[in-house]
């Protein structure tokens, strides 16, 4: 009975999150207030499990022998699930100061804590169709999040939003029904249920990969995730580097290690059709963020090439390519949102979108640009930073897969170097700019720039900090991760 | 002990955020002096001891996931005493030579702090890994140096800079993993015995060639020498000494152990460094002769210097256990360039603070009368020519005598000895160069006659940096006239690092047959200086000129336009197409059922000049045209023809 706990930090923040939509509050402060103070309690909350309850399942609902709705908190769930918690009460206290700037602050933090629940319930699903719906859910929660502005051009991108997800999740649905036609169960367990290997069960796995992929934005179906950047920046710092492209890059994951097990897609054609997918993403990705001005825009698709180089990692189908993926996942998410939160920064305060604005600006605004700067070069990857040691782990798993009949992965490690390029290229761009103004550049010019406001400037120095600080405590880290991949915990 | 190696690396790079705190430059320059004195009795202190220290291995493992390893091995501590001489050269030069140009000091110091610690840890690292965190960071650290004066020069050296320490970063890390994933250990004293049972030659070669590519970047070789030139003289002497002096010599460390620990002796990789050497070698010396501004002619000697390096590392490969020499050679030569370019670039430096122009029109006559100067000046362009007494000299010898070892014994084996007749040839004329070119430098700065009255508001040099040059001035007569008590003994130590015997019995530098070679040089030196050099590069008319037109280079021709124009126009195509490759179905869909409906914009991409300007996408003109309409019409009616036939 006490299992049932498990679904309190899932249904929490939903039924919060719709009733703050009922409260009345004196201003939007309060309501900014109460949001921080609930997704605090549910970020303790999950973290509480996280320690106590591992392994522990529960069976909420069940349709037929094979069809239920079953939560279970086990060890990938667990990197997710922290993940996300730590970054989400940070984004709040972010996103309490930015949206005065966005305003529709009542629609804003509901959904916003509500989409908390879902990424949690998809972090413990227990098997396929509970994340089926998770995932479904998250797509419709956030579309209003997407769609802020309420202008054509948020709703245009929002309707792309949802014509891609939805029709991804429909792939992975049909991917479900084979799995569901061949074997009896979809309960996830780590090495996969599926038995054995035909033509169909391949196919499905093609499709689940390509419909969860969407989310994950990958080629050809990450068109969603640049247009998406007309939202709100606190939405496309926290969904769209961490929780909804990371639920794709998750599903991918439970897919291949929890529902198909590697060993059954390894060395076949689709493995060399889904790296191959994932290597162009990666290079696709990356240059695109060196074409494009528009600041977020370059980093969101910055954030298309590095979700790839996670997909790559999954790719491999080995423990460690799964270890350096999920290494890339959380160190992601931290280097990202920060990224995207100065980007936030700059446009809250001096309402400046495009790269070339931003010449001599670093003066300016110094603690921003620092932390800028400070993830950047994680990002790329310049040792020793966490960045360097995930592409490291990615770089190593691969290599050890490639040899003379199937150099892909070594294809794939020359993508991933290709594109450290291409992300010092899009950063220190910025960078040298904003630090190196040219000697005629007239500083005058930029006497009214502001530095940002504290609210914003402290939760982006507490990630960045506990980001840097990885660089000292690794092993243990990656000790952890190794011992997930392998299917402990 | 341990802490104290930690401490030597680590302690510089903690000592980088100083500056955010501390807000007086003069406090930080005397911290930086302190510490590099610190530094260099270290160094010391270890190198004299090194029988002591040798193959002392620090671990750090909490650090940076994989860990960090340390080594001492004679070669890294030589390489540390060296970096730790210019670093105490360096900062006390910087205390006057930034009082003209006082902005963005407290950044300097920073990264001048960190750039040093990065350096130390280079060359004490036991694994390739640990080798390539520490050369990241140097070079990382080290950009902010480059561009310090923040004119259009230097950033646009900077941006060469910055790319060229990226891509060939990237591309040795590449090469790192694939020795990692194929011989299972990127400890370079293990690699040797690793590779030695690898079949597949070929491949080792890929692999070497991806590892030397990064090293090779940051030592300048050729093809990959273009910023050299413009990164050296852009940055503040103080800067261009340590980039000119020690940071290009954290190259050759890499060069040294993918030569003679992953390539061990085999011949073919040795020729193809000897010809990348000899090119380096020939081309920075002709550039340097032709140059017209003080410090590139220098940034292009150094450029030479490692070309002489270079050669020396390949023909300890070519020898084998005959190799004593090369070896010595290389280390020697590396060790004298470092204190030669510590008193040139500071003389430039001293050059440029009183006059504020480096232009060898402009400073022309600028030394003269000036005794420390021309001094110091006079003895390290002695020392780089390789006049018998100076330092240079010594090294130089034994790079020759190396490249005769070799002809001796391919003679015995009745083997032909034409490609390194050649090779002596080209050495011989690029030690001429060497000489044209410093003499070129020495006259105009100490003999011609003064443009102008340069008004000297005090005194043109301060004591403290006077006292360095003139020391190590010294130690450069010092270690040349007495070879066999000095260099010697500091060769000695290397030899495990560079995989040789000691030296069995000690050259005779002075003998007829070495000054022979020296001799050589110095007559075609001679001839270039005061017969070919007046027709073309120091004319009656125009003073000195550059011959070579400044466009026609590697990079404007080729770099360049591949960079800025050919690449990003293909990427930009396939990314486009990419891009619009799903949405197209979404705009048919939506083009046939709301066909009013326009798509409203996103954001506006590509050159933002052509959209200020207000210019929308063909795409746009083209579904809203009657064309369109058109189009759709047609299509229609294809497929109602194809139903009817088929039907």
């Amino acid at each position: 009975m006490n299992n049932f706990l498990i679904i309190l930090p899932i249904i929490l923040p939903l039924v919060l999150g719709y009733a703050s939509q009922f409260i009345k509050f004196e201003n939007d402060e309060k309501r900014a207030k109460y949001s921080i103070i609930c997704t605090t309690i549910n970020s303790v909350i999950v973290f509480a499990m996280i320690f106590m309850m591992r392994g522990t399942s529960v069976n909420i609902f069940t349709f037929t022998e094979t069809l239920s709705i079953k939560f279970r908190i086990d060890g990938l769930g667990c990197v997710f699930a922290a993940m996300v918690s730590f970054l989400w009460p940070l984004a709040t206290i972010y996103a309490s100061e930015y949206m005065k700037h966005e305003g529709k602050m009542l629609k804003f933090f509901s959904f916003y804590l509500m989409t908390f629940g879902v990424t949690i319930g998809l972090a413990f699903s227990a098997n396929m169709l509970t994340m089926y719906l998770c995932y479904e859910a998250l797509t419709f929660i956030t579309l209003p999040l997407v769609m802020h502005a309420m202008d054509k051009r948020a709703e245009y991108a929002g309707k792309k939003y949802l014509i891609y997800s939805v029709g991804g999740a429909s792939l992975s649905f049909v991917g479900m029904m084979i799995i569901l036609y061949y074997n009896h169960s979809i309960d996830f367990a780590y090495g996969g249920v599926v038995t054995f290997s035909n033509t169909p069960i391949l196919i499905a796995y093609l499709l689940m990969f390509i419909g969860f992929g969407v989310k994950a934005a990958i080629f050809p179906l990450h068109g969603w995730l640049p247009g998406a950047s007309v939202a709100p920046t606190t939405v496309t710092a926290l969904l769209h580097a961490v929780a909804v492209v990371k639920a794709g890059v998750f599903a991918i994951m439970r897919t291949t290690f929890f529902l198909f097990g590697p060993d059954i897609v390894k060395g076949t054609w689709v493995q060399n059709v889904v790296m191959t997918i994932a290597i162009i993403t990666i290079c696709f990705g990356s240059w695109s963020a060196v074409k494009s001005r528009h600041l977020k825009r370059r980093l969101a698709y910055s954030t298309v090439s590095q979700l790839a180089y996670i997909v790559f990692g999954i790719t491999i189908m080995t423990a460690d390519g799964f270890k350096g993926s999920m290494s890339h996942m959380l160190f992601h998410a931290f280097m990202k949102i920060v990224l995207f939160y100065t980007a936030g920064a700059i446009l809250y305060t001096n309402h400046k979108e495009y790269v070339d604005d931003l010449e001599g600006y670093a003066k300016k605004m110094p603690k921003t640009f620092a932390l800028f700067t400070i993830s950047s070069i994680a990002l790329i990857g310049i040792p020793p930073l966490p960045g360097f040691l995930s592409k490291y782990t990615l770089a190593t798993a691969a290599i050890k897969e490639a040899s003379m009949s199937n150099i892909l992965p070594f294809i794939g490690v020359c993508a991933l170097m290709f594109s450290a390029f291409m992300t010092a290229i899009y950063l220190l761009e910025i960078i040298t700019m904003a630090y190196f103004p040219s000697k005629d550049f007239d500083m005058k010019s930029l006497d009214h720039v502001k530095e940002a406001p504290s609210r914003l400037l402290i939760p982006m120095a507490i990630i960045t900090a506990l980001m840097v600080s990885i660089t000292f405590w690794a092993t243990p880290l990656f000790n952890i991760l190794e011992t997930v991949a392998k299917g402990g915990f | 002990m341990e802490i104290m190696i930690l401490l030597m690396v680590f302690a510089p790079i903690v000592l980088g955020l100083l500056p955010l705190v501390v807000k007086n430059t003069k406090a930080l320059n005397l911290t930086m002096v302190a510490v590099s004195l610190a530094e260099l009795a270290g160094c010391l202190y270890l190198m004299f001891n090194i029988s002591m220290f040798e193959g002392q291995i620090v671990t750090v493992n909490w650090f940076a996931g994989v860990g960090v390893t340390l080594n001492v091995t004679g070669f890294g501590i030589l390489q540390a005493v060296a970096t730790s001489l210019i670093w105490v050269g360096s900062s006390v030069f910087s205390d006057e030579y930034f009082d003209h140009a006082p902005q963005n000091l407290r950044r300097y110091y920073s990264f001048w702090a960190i750039t040093f610690g990065a350096t130390l840890g280079l060359f004490l690292s036991n694994d390739l890994y640990t080798a390539f965190i520490f050369f990241e960071a140097m070079s990382f650290a080290s950009y902010p140096l480059v561009v310090h004066n923040q004119d259009e020069d230097s950033i646009k050296a900077g941006n060469s800079y910055l790319s060229i320490a990226v891509i060939g970063g990237l591309v040795t890390l590449t090469g790192i993993f694939m020795l990692d994933a194929f011989t299972g250990t990127v400890v370079i004293s293990e690699i040797a015995e690793a590779v030695a049972g690898f079949e597949n030659q070929n491949l080792l070669m890929v692999i070497a060639g991806l590892v030397f590519f990064g090293f090779a970047a940051k030592a300048g070789m050729f093809p990959l020498n273009g910023w050299l030139p413009k990164a050296h003289p852009a940055a503040p002497a103080p800067a261009s000494t340590a980039l000119s002096g020690i940071l290009i010599k954290a190259g050759i460390f890499g060069v040294v152990v993918v030569t003679t620990r992953i390539m061990q002796s085999n011949e073919k990789w040795a020729m193809f460094v000897l010809v990348i050497g000899i090119l380096t070698m020939f081309l920075g010396a002709l550039c340097a002769f032709m140059s017209t501004n003080l410090k590139e002619t220098l940034a292009y000697s150094s450029m030479s210097q490692i070309g002489f390096i270079v050669i020396g590392v390949s023909m300890t490969q070519f020898l084998g256990e005959h190799g004593t020499i090369a070896a010595y050679g290389t280390v020697l030569h590396m060790i004298n360039h470092t204190m030669i370019k510590l008193v040139l670039f500071t003389c430039a430096g001293i050059v440029y603070q009183n006059t504020h122009s480096l232009d060898l029109n402009v400073v022309q006559g600028f030394g003269k009368g000036k005794k420390v100067l021309t001094a110091c000046f006079g003895t390290a362009a002695l020392g780089i020519m390789g006049v018998p007494f100076f330092n240079g000299y010594i090294s130089k010898t034994l790079l020759h005598e190396s490249i005769v070892e070799k002809m001796h014994l391919l003679n015995e084996v009745n083997a032909a000895t034409g490609f390194f007749r050649f090779t002596e040839a080209i050495f011989l004329v690029s030690g001429g160069f060497t000489v044209a070119y410093m003499t070129k430098l020495f006259i105009c700065l100490f003999v011609k006659k003064p443009t102008k009255e340069w008004n000297l508001h005090k005194s043109y040099v301060s004591k403290r940096t006077s006292v360095v040059i003139s020391v190590v001035s010294v130690l450069i007569f010092a270690f040349g006239a007495l070879p066999h008590q000095t260099l010697d003994k500091l060769a000695a130590i290397t030899t495990n690092f560079m995989g040789v015997h000691k030296l069995e019995h000690s050259v005779n530098y002075f003998s007829f047959v070495n000054i022979k070679g020296a001799l050589i040089s110095l007559a075609i030196g001679a001839v270039l200086y005061f017969v070919i050099a007046k027709f073309t590069v120091v004319t009656k008319e125009k003073g000195y000129v550059n011959p070579w037109n400044q466009n026609i280079s590697v990079e404007n021709l080729i770099w360049r336009p591949l960079v800025f124009t050919v690449l990003p126009f293909i990427f930009g195509f396939i990314g486009r197409c990419i891009d619009k490759s799903t949405d197209v179905f979404l705009l048919v869909f939506r083009k046939l059922f709301m066909r009013t409906a326009e798509i409203p914009s996103t954001f506006f991409e590509g050159k933002r000049t052509a959209e200020d300007r207000g210019i929308e996408s063909p795409a746009f003109h083209l579904t809203v045209s009657f064309t369109y309409s058109l189009m759709l019409f047609a299509f229609g009616l294809v497929i109602t023809l194809f139903y009817l036939f088929l039907a």
